[in-house]
């Protein structure tokens, strides 16, 4: 068949577009080569971008959130973005409960990925410089 | 190109740029799950045009342009239809489930009985759900089986849809639609899940005569 999910890097993060029909088997691909790819870019944030999918039942969501799971296992947090309206509500009224960060769209969740990676920078710079005042005061 | 395609696309065209037209009417046949083919005869136009709208939003227009191009449009599926009405669409379909792309194939079958059903886009995406749910659960547990659809009239419009296996026979029934089970493959909540997102919902089940789930979504 060779349909295969693209996995883009943009920046420090991992965009992944899903703009096929998932299938069970696509799924588990993809469970597999998201966790490569984190491994190997060393990002730090994940999107899985959704828009396009018009179809959600209980196992393909699990999927989804386990595979939120196993970037987060690995240090990545992970946003679902753009859930379509109809799947949205069809979730809910199933009782399922996605478990993950949800953003509206690819934008939002980027700018939301992006704020988080600032605040962390900041934090890492401000605990340099007190080391570095520390040090300079004990000799 | 099929004739309705192109129609649309020379409507569309008359108020935004030929490309803009094109991407407009192919997203709307994705949305709506619709190819060039199955476009001839389309016994329910709304969904579809319900997409050609929303697509329409992406690109930019004035507000009067719009309002014209979707009364065109209504005008010109609305002729489509009324030639449609000779052939009838599909009224049943037996899917055997047999491995997991019949999964896919009983979901894909019920959406688009469901769309020729005139059912709204979200009760399309509540239907190839609850379709996919109980597919699964014949493959996973009791299969092979099948799956009918079968397009009902009485007591209102709706959508027949019927599970049968020779297998095992659901032993935990009660927990899992109370919702005190939880899966190794799922999110717990097929069964259950199923049975929020339809209208009626039976089961018959035993360890010597299998499964058998009557259930429907009326219109």
């Amino acid at each position: 068949m060779g349909r295969t999910i693209p996995i883009i890097k943009l920046r420090d993060n991992l965009i992944v577009s899903i703009q096929i029909e998932l299938t069970d088997m696509l799924v588990a691909e993809l469970k597999e080569n998201v966790a490569m790819e984190v491994r190997l870019h060393e990002v730090s944030g994940l999107v899985l971008e959704v828009s396009a999918v018009d179809f959600l039942d209980s196992y393909i969501a699990s999927s989804i959130q386990q595979i939120a799971k196993i970037a987060s296992c690995m240090g990545v947090s992970t946003i679902l973005a753009g859930l379509d309206p109809s799947v949205a509500i069809t979730l809910v009224e199933m009782g399922a409960d996605m478990g993950v960060d949800t953003a509206l769209n690819l934008e939002s969740a980027l700018d939301r990925l992006e704020h988080e990676q600032s605040v962390e920078r900041a934090r890492d710079a401000q605990i340099t410089e007190m080391i570095l005042s520390e040090l300079e005061s004990s000799s | 190109m099929s004739s309705t395609f192109s129609a649309i696309c020379s409507v569309l065209s008359r108020h935004y740029s030929g490309s803009s037209a094109r991407t407009i009417a192919r997203m709307a046949m994705r949305r709506s799950r619709l190819d060039e083919r199955k476009l001839e005869g389309l016994s329910n136009y709304k969904p579809l045009l319900r997409e050609l709208l929303r697509a329409m939003e992406l690109f930019s227009a004035p507000k009067s342009a719009r309002v014209e191009c979707a009364r065109e449009l209504e005008n010109l599926l609305s002729q489509q239809n009324i030639r449609a009405q000779a052939t009838p669409a599909v009224t049943r379909a037996e899917i055997e489930i047999i491995e997991e792309r019949h999964i896919v194939d009983a979901r894909t079958r019920a959406r688009v009985m469901a769309t020729s059903l005139g059912f709204s886009r979200t009760e399309q995406v509540k239907i190839a759900t609850a379709v996919s749910e109980l597919a699964r659960n014949i493959y996973h547990y009791a299969g092979p089986g099948k799956i009918i659809l079968e397009v009902v009239s009485e007591p209102r419009a709706g959508l027949r849809i019927e599970a049968i296996d020779k297998g095992p026979g659901i032993a935990d029934l009660d927990r899992i639609l109370a919702g005190r089970f939880r899966s190794r493959t799922g999110l717990g909540l097929g069964l259950r899940g199923c049975k929020n997102l339809l209208d009626e919902f039976a089961v018959d089940t035993g360890p010597e005569r299998g499964t058998h789930i009557r259930t429907c979504k009326y219109r």
